[in-house]
């Protein structure tokens, strides 16, 4: 149990770890983005039309992708009265009922966003010529992203409980 | 009915709710349409988030870190204590005022309650404050914040209904302001019977300068930033990202107070706090479309009109609904799947649509801090490790003022509307 623990928790944290720097990245350039739009509407005419649309796509990047970090710091929050007030065995039956639904469900969204990333490739955005599949691909990558992390924390919070039962 | 059962049972077990309305949605999809339809889930997901204007959210999120950082928060607070600090309940007071102060820099009630939790209230209680009382300020004030602009959820609200940020903006100024005002009053009037204590001199007004002067700076930020916004020059999200320029040279080359590593850690919350209410903004799209493809919104506005033709009862009813619902949910979900719902039904009854929208966010910022599942109560709770049973009892008087702020603001839409009309929004 002990190593399943220390696996996991190490994995996650390091793939934590790159997805907020990667996340700090995209923030950066979006407020870049965004800056350089706004100078060269109301400053020096740049002849660039793109920032508003490009500054989209970096958003929901930055986002989608900053949502396995929530994952990861279990940030996504639902309500906890009934599930607090629950018997122990119970509790942690239904919490780990909990982290598999979050598993299906980025699971799932990771499957139909492929087919929309895919279906994207026929769809133009009009900037830069590009087509919507790399726009799009922002929904499947961070849900396998948060659907991994989903498994590693579970794992890691699961084996925590078992060594420290353990241990009792 | 599948649909709504899974809704309330997945939430009533506890699933984070941004899974609960994608799964729900994901159902309703299904059951409308089969594996086709199960397509649109992620279509919807993508499409729920492209919008420009909720990228003020992140922006503002990010200018309020740095402020934070770079010791803002405690050059406003000795300013607000330097004018009213010297009353009794002083610091109950320049809590309140801080809380104006700070509101133009931020846009969500839990943050603030977070950053003056861990500041104002070990203060208070060194004062003498008892802990709880403490508290109980610190969260009827921290709803200021999201009231007065920048708000997060009227960015949120004026993007999905097509409502003008600038117009919500402007007429959240008067509601923030008078529950300022009223909570002073309340201080004030209870102070004696709450035995608060009355510490310090009435500060000479050369000290008061001396205040005002070293908090300038981030005075000035919300002047920037609304000015920009309601005098039509810029889109809230360009004055957004300016905010956060003003920010970044203020925290970098006026107080030095920022370092590489600072700035990091800042991005990352940025991300952070943003992912988490993008995936209930994207989720609840998903919800969304098979709200609307049941013709949801307009069954529940037919049965609202059907219990009173009266306007006013369909006001308290809208209101009652928003405080319930609020207590339960997280405020971000309940104001994307109820403004859909509401809006139509507030237009039907003849109110302007950014008097219904404030009234909307601010009921619901209200119920942030209604027992049993406050927000800012559990985090007030967790930051102090003051029990929340006792700050709830200390907090009712300024609920009740609360209360009595949203009524006024509901039922008399002139003085909501009064500074937009102003301006010309």
């Amino acid at each position: 149990m002990q190593n399943i623990f220390n696996l996991s928790s190490r994995f996650s944290y390091r793939l934590n770890w790159l997805t907020e720097r990667l996340c700090a990245l995209l923030v950066v350039l979006m407020v870049l983005d965004v800056w350089v739009g706004i100078l060269s509407r109301y400053a020096v005419d740049l002849q660039i039309t793109w920032t508003e649309e490009l500054a989209r796509y970096l958003m929901i990047w930055a986002s989608l992708l900053a949502v396995s970090c929530g994952v990861y710091y279990r940030e996504h929050v639902g309500l906890m009265l009934v599930l607090e007030a629950l018997p122990r065995r119970v509790h942690y039956a239904t919490r780990l009922l909990i982290d598999l639904l979050g598993l299906g469900f980025f699971l799932i969204l990771c499957y139909y966003g492929i087919n929309l990333s895919s279906e994207g490739g026929s769809q133009y955005a009009t900037i830069f010529n590009m087509t919507m599949t790399l726009p799009y691909a922002a929904v499947p990558v961070s849900a396998a992203l948060g659907a991994l992390q989903m498994l590693l924390v579970s794992v890691r919070d699961f084996s925590a409980l078992t060594v420290r039962e353990v241990a009792q | 009915m599948m649909v709504l059962g899974c809704f309330f049972g997945l939430m009533l077990i506890g699933l984070p709710i941004g899974y609960v309305l994608g799964i729900a949605g994901m159902i309703g999809m299904f059951q409308v349409g089969g594996m086709d339809f199960m397509n649109m889930a992620a279509q919807r997901f993508f499409a729920g988030l492209d919008l420009f204007t909720f990228m003020a959210m992140p922006f503002f999120i990010l200018a309020g870190e740095i402020m934070n950082r770079s010791g803002i928060t405690e050059k406003i607070v000795a300013f607000a204590d330097a004018l009213v600090g010297y009353l009794r309940g002083g610091m109950a007071h320049s809590n309140m005022l801080a809380s104006v102060l700070f509101a133009g820099m931020t846009g969500a009630a839990v943050s603030d309650a977070a950053a003056f939790g861990n500041t104002l209230v070990p203060a208070m209680v060194k004062k003498g404050y008892s802990r709880p009382f403490a508290c109980a300020v610190t969260a009827a004030g921290s709803i200021i914040g999201p009231t007065i602009p920048p708000s997060n959820l009227m960015v949120i609200y004026g993007s999905l209904m097509g409502v003008s940020i600038a117009g919500l903006f402007a007429a959240g100024i008067i509601p923030g302001l008078l529950i300022c005002l009223l909570c002073m009053a309340l201080i004030a009037a209870c102070g004696r019977r709450w035995k608060l204590p009355k510490s310090g001199q009435r500060p000479s007004l050369l000290l008061i300068i001396k205040a005002f002067r070293s908090s300038i700076l981030a005075l000035t930020m919300p002047v920037i930033i609304l000015g920009a916004i309601m005098t039509g020059v810029t889109t809230p999200t360009e004055a957004a990202a300016i905010a956060v320029f003003y920010a970044l040279f203020v925290g970098i080359f006026v107080y030095r107070a920022l370092s590489f590593n600072d700035i990091l850690e800042m991005l990352i919350r940025t991300a952070r706090i943003t992912g988490v209410v993008f995936l209930i903004i994207a989720s609840a799209s998903i919800l969304g479309w098979w709200l609307t493809f049941m013709q949801i919104p307009q069954a529940i506005t037919a049965w609202f009109l059907s219990m009173s033709s009266n306007p006013q009862v369909i006001i308290a009813l809208i209101l009652l609904l928003l405080l319930g619902i609020g207590m339960f949910m997280d405020i971000n979900a309940a104001l994307i799947i109820l403004a859909p719902v509401l809006a139509p039904l507030t237009m039907k009854i003849g109110m302007d649509p950014v008097h219904a929208g404030v009234m909307i966010v601010l009921a619901l910022n209200i119920s942030l801090m209604t027992p049993p599942v406050g927000a800012c109560l559990f985090v007030l709770a967790s930051v102090t490790g003051e029990k929340l049973e006792k700050i709830s009892v200390a907090l009712w008087p300024f609920l009740l003022v609360e209360t009595l702020v949203l009524l006024v603001i509901a039922f008399w839409s002139d003085l909501t509307l009064y500074v937009p009309r102003l301006l010309g929004l």
